[in-house]
C-alpha cells in the first residue's frame, strides 16, 4: 500500500534522470572548477596520487550531495500536490535545483569567509532564494518556450552522467584502496 | 563526528589507567617512580605565534607575562632562540623533525614533511618506552602530527577541549583515521567554507551553505559576546575560549603524568595567534607604548599607519596577557599535583608576529626579528633556580636535546645541536638558518625564498627570486641594532662577503637533492 502510494506520488524514473543530470552537472562541474583553481596550491607540496585522493573524496562527496538534493526534490513531490511539482518534474525540478545550487555558488563567491553574516540575514537570504526558486519554477512551467528549452537542456545534461558516474566509481575504488 | 571534551578525556583516562587515577592524589614523584625506569616525563607546551619580543620575561616593557616570569624562576631561559621558519608549518616541522625547512621541505602553508623523511620525528626517535601523546589546535600543525600517527600512541583530535563551538567540521575529529591527511584536505579544507585556504570559496556549494549556516548560528550573540568584545578566539575552523583549552590541557598533562610509564606530550595551542581576541578584562590594561617607525619594505603589502600598529600591539599584548594568565593557572595546578617534579616542562612557540614595515602578522616573506625570535624556557625536573642563556639557539636544537634527556641516541642527520644547559656548548660560531619559501614548490630547488642566517650577533638576510627584488642582501648587528634599522651589508663588506659565501654555500647543498 505504501509502495503504491509512493509510486503514485514520486516522479517517474524518466523524469528523475534528467533532473538528476542537471544536479550532477552543477555540483560536479563546480567542484572540478574549484579543484582546478586549488591545483597550483596543492601541486606545491602534494604528489599526483595524493591530489587524486583529494579529488576522489570530493567526487564521492558530490555523489552524496547530488543524491541528497534529488532525494529532497522527490520528497517534495510526495508532500506537495502532484500538479505542483510531480507532473512537471523535469522543468520545475531542474529550475529549483539550478536556482538553489546557483544561489549557493553566488553566496559563496560574495560573502567574506572570515566573519559570517548574522543568522537573521542568512535566514532571510535563504527564504528569498527559496521564494525566487519556487516563483521561477512555477513561471517556467507556464511558458511553452521555457518548458521545451528546459526539457531539452536537462535531457542534454544526461551526457554528463556518462562522464561523472564512471569518475565516481573510479573514485570509490581509489578511496577503498587507500583505506584498506 | 568525534569530538573530545574535557569530560570525554577524563572518561578516556579512567578507561586507560583506572589504577593510576585512583592514586592520582598522591605526589607525582611517588607515582612516577612506578615507571621502573629513570626516564623523566617530557611535556612541550607550544603557543602559536608568540613572539619573544612581546614577552616581559624577555624584557618587554609591558608586563605581559608575569606567570612566565614565575615559571622562569625554575627554568633555563633562552634569550636568543630562533624559529627556523616564519609560520606554522615550517616552524613546527623544525621542532618535531629536527630538520631545517630546506631539508624537511615543510615550506608551504598547510604543507607536509617530505614523505621519505617523515620517519625522522621526535615521536619515533624517542621510542616506544615513552607513551607519546600529541594535540594540536592548529590544523596545519596537526597535519604534521598526522604524518607521525604511526609513532604517536594517542593523537588527540584538534576539536578536543572546545566547549563552545558545537558544529565542528565533519572530519575534524578524525585525526587518526587511516587516510586522515587527504581527508583533511578534502573535507576540512576544500569542501567546506571555513578553514584557512588559498581561495575564498568552497568546493561544494551545498556543504559551504550548510557549514556557513552553522557558523552563523553559533555566532548569534550570547553571554560570551559580552566577555569577548572582539569576538571569540577562532582558529580558522572553530571558536574556542582560552580558559577551556588551557584547563583541558592541564587536566591532560596531570592525567598523563600519573601513567605507569614515562610520557612524552606535545601540546600545540592556537593562542596568541590571530585573530587576537582577548577577554574584556585584559583589554586596555597596559600603559601607552611608543613604537619605532620603520620604513616600508618593498615586499610588504600593507600600508599600516603607526597608530594602527599601536592598536595591533595593544590587541596582541592583551591577548598574550590572557594566555599568560591561563598558563599561570595551569602552572599552579601542575605544581600542586607535583607533576613538574619528574618532568621536563618546555614552553616555546613555532614563530612570532611582525607588526612593522608594512606587514601584519606572519603571512609575509620577511624574516625580521619579531617574527622568528621565539620564547624557549625549559624547566628540568624539580627545577628551583633560573639560568639565562644568551647565545643564539634554534628550534631544531630541541629534538637532539630531548633525545639526550630521554637517553636516546641523536641521529647524525639532526641539524641542531644540544642546547646549552642540557649538555650543549655555548658555540658562537654556529649558524642558525630560517627559511621562508611559502610559494616555492617543495619538490624543486628554492628559487623564491627569504633566508636568514644568524651567527653570533650578526644576521644576514637573503631575498631570492621575488619580482623586482632578487638577490638582495641585508646585514644587521643584532647586538647593537636589535630593531634591524641599519643595514651594514655595504658598510662592512668583508664580513658581509664571508657570511654571504657561507649562506649561499649552505643553500647550494640544501638544494642539491632537488636539482635534476
Amino acid at each position: 500500500m505504501i509502495w503504491r502510494f509512493l509510486n503514485n506520488r514520486l516522479p517517474k524514473f524518466q523524469s528523475l534522470v534528467p533532473v538528476y543530470a542537471v544536479i550532477v552537472f552543477m555540483v560536479y562541474t563546480w567542484t572540478i572548477y574549484a579543484f582546478i583553481r586549488f591545483l597550483p596550491y596543492w601541486l606545491n607540496f602534494l604528489n599526483v596520487s595524493e591530489i587524486l585522493a583529494i579529488f576522489s573524496y570530493a567526487m564521492l562527496s558530490d555523489c552524496l550531495e547530488s543524491l541528497g538534493i534529488l532525494f529532497l526534490l522527490s520528497v517534495s513531490c510526495v508532500i506537495l500536490p502532484a500538479g505542483f511539482l510531480r507532473n512537471t518534474f523535469v522543468v520545475r525540478g531542474s529550475v529549483i535545483a539550478t536556482c538553489l545550487l546557483g544561489a549557493g555558488i553566488v553566496y559563496m563567491a560574495t560573502i567574506p569567509k572570515t566573519s559570517p553574516p548574522p543568522l537573521i540575514s542568512y535566514i532571510l537570504w535563504s527564504l528569498a532564494v527559496l521564494a525566487a526558486a519556487i516563483f521561477l519554477a512555477f513561471a517556467a512551467a507556464k511558458i511553452r518556450f521555457v518548458v521545451s528549452a528546459m526539457e531539452w537542456l536537462s535531457n542534454s545534461m544526461i551526457i554528463f552522467l556518462y562522464i561523472y558516474i564512471p569518475i565516481t566509481a573510479l573514485s570509490l575504488l581509489n578511496v577503498i584502496f587507500r583505506n584498506l | 563526528m568525534v569530538r573530545i571534551t574535557r569530560r570525554d578525556f577524563l572518561k578516556w583516562a579512567a578507561t586507560f589507567s583506572a589504577g593510576t587515577i585512583l592514586s592520582g592524589a598522591q605526589p607525582a614523584a611517588r607515582l612516577l617512580s612506578k615507571h621502573g625506569t629513570n626516564k623523566p616525563n617530557i611535556f612541550i607546551l607550544l603557543f602559536d605565534a608568540m613572539s619573544a619580543r612581546h614577552l616581559s620575561v624577555y624584557g618587554y616593557p609591558r608586563r605581559t607575562t608575569p606567570n612566565l616570569e614565575r615559571f622562569a624562576q625554575r627554568a633555563v631561559v633562552y634569550h636568543s632562540h630562533y624559529s627556523n621558519g616564519n609560520f606554522t608549518t615550517s616552524g613546527t616541522a623544525s621542532i618535531l623533525s629536527g630538520m631545517v625547512p630546506w631539508s624537511s621541505r615543510a615550506i608551504n602553508p598547510g604543507g607536509l614533511i617530505k614523505r621519505d623523511l617523515a620517519g625522522r620525528n621526535i615521536f619515533s626517535l624517542i621510542g616506544n618506552e615513552y607513551y607519546r601523546a600529541a594535540y594540536s589546535q592548529n590544523l596545519w600543525a596537526d597535519l604534521l602530527l598526522r604524518q607521525f600517527n604511526a609513532d604517536i600512541d594517542y593523537h588527540f583530535p584538534p576539536s578536543a577541549f572546545k566547549d563552545i563551538d558545537t558544529s565542528a567540521n565533519l572530519f575534524l575529529g578524525k585525526a587518526a583515521s587511516p587516510d586522515s591527511i587527504m581527508t583533511f584536505y578534502a573535507f576540512d579544507q576544500f569542501l567546506p567554507f571555513r578553514g584557512i585556504k588559498p581561495y575564498n570559496w568552497s568546493g561544494s556549494p551545498s556543504i559551504a551553505y550548510i557549514d556557513n549556516f552553522l557558523r552563523s548560528a553559533q555566532k548569534t550573540p550570547g553571554p560570551k559576546s559580552v566577555e569577548y568584545p572582539f569576538g571569540l578566539p577562532f582558529n580558522g575552523w572553530y571558536d574556542f575560549d582560552i580558559p577551556t583549552v588551557l584547563a583541558g590541557v592541564s587536566d591532560l598533562i596531570e592525567q598523563l603524568s600519573a601513567r605507569n610509564e614515562p610520557v612524552f606530550g606535545y601540546f600545540h595551542l592556537w593562542a596568541p595567534h590571530e585573530p587576537m581576541n582577548p577577554r574584556k578584562e585584559f583589554i586596555g590594561i597596559f600603559p601607552e607604548i611608543k613604537i619605532l617607525k620603520k620604513p616600508q619594505h618593498p615586499l610588504s603589502i600593507y600600508t599600516t599607519t603607526s597608530q594602527e600598529y599601536i592598536q595591533l600591539y595593544d590587541r596582541y599584548d592583551s591577548y598574550i596577557a590572557e594566555v599568560d594568565h591561563e598558563f599561570g593557572k595551569l602552572l599552579d595546578k601542575l605544581e600542586s599535583a607535583g607533576a613538574l617534579e619528574n618532568a621536563y616542562f618546555i614552553v616555546t612557540a613555532d614563530h612570532g608576529q611582525l607588526f612593522e614595515r608594512g606587514e601584519e602578522y606572519h603571512q609575509t616573506p620577511l624574516v625580521y626579528d619579531p617574527i622568528i625570535h621565539i620564547p624557549l624556557l625549559i624547566s628540568p625536573p624539580g627545577g628551583a633556580t633560573r639560568r639565562d642563556i644568551f647565545i643564539p639557539t634554534s628550534a631544531v636544537d630541541l629534538l637532539p636535546t630531548l633525545l639526550n634527556i630521554a637517553g636516546r641516541p641523536v641521529p647524525k642527520w639532526a641539524e641542531g645541536g644540544l642546547l646549552p644547559g642540557f649538555g650543549g656548548q655555548q658555540d658562537v660560531s654556529r649558524s642558525i638558518f630560517t627559511i621562508e619559501a611559502k610559494d616555492n614548490s617543495a619538490f624543486k630547488p628554492l628559487t623564491e625564498a627569504t633566508i636568514s642566517m644568524i651567527k653570533g650577533n650578526l644576521k644576514l638576510i637573503y631575498y631570492q627570486g621575488y619580482q623586482n627584488y632578487d638577490r638582495i642582501f641585508e646585514l644587521y648587528d643584532l647586538g647593537n641594532d636589535l630593531e634591524e634599522m641599519h643595514n651594514l651589508y655595504k658598510k662592512d663588506v668583508s664580513t658581509a662577503s664571508q657570511l654571504k659565501s657561507e649562506l649561499l654555500n649552505a643553500l647550494f647543498f640544501a638544494d642539491q637533492p632537488f636539482n635534476r
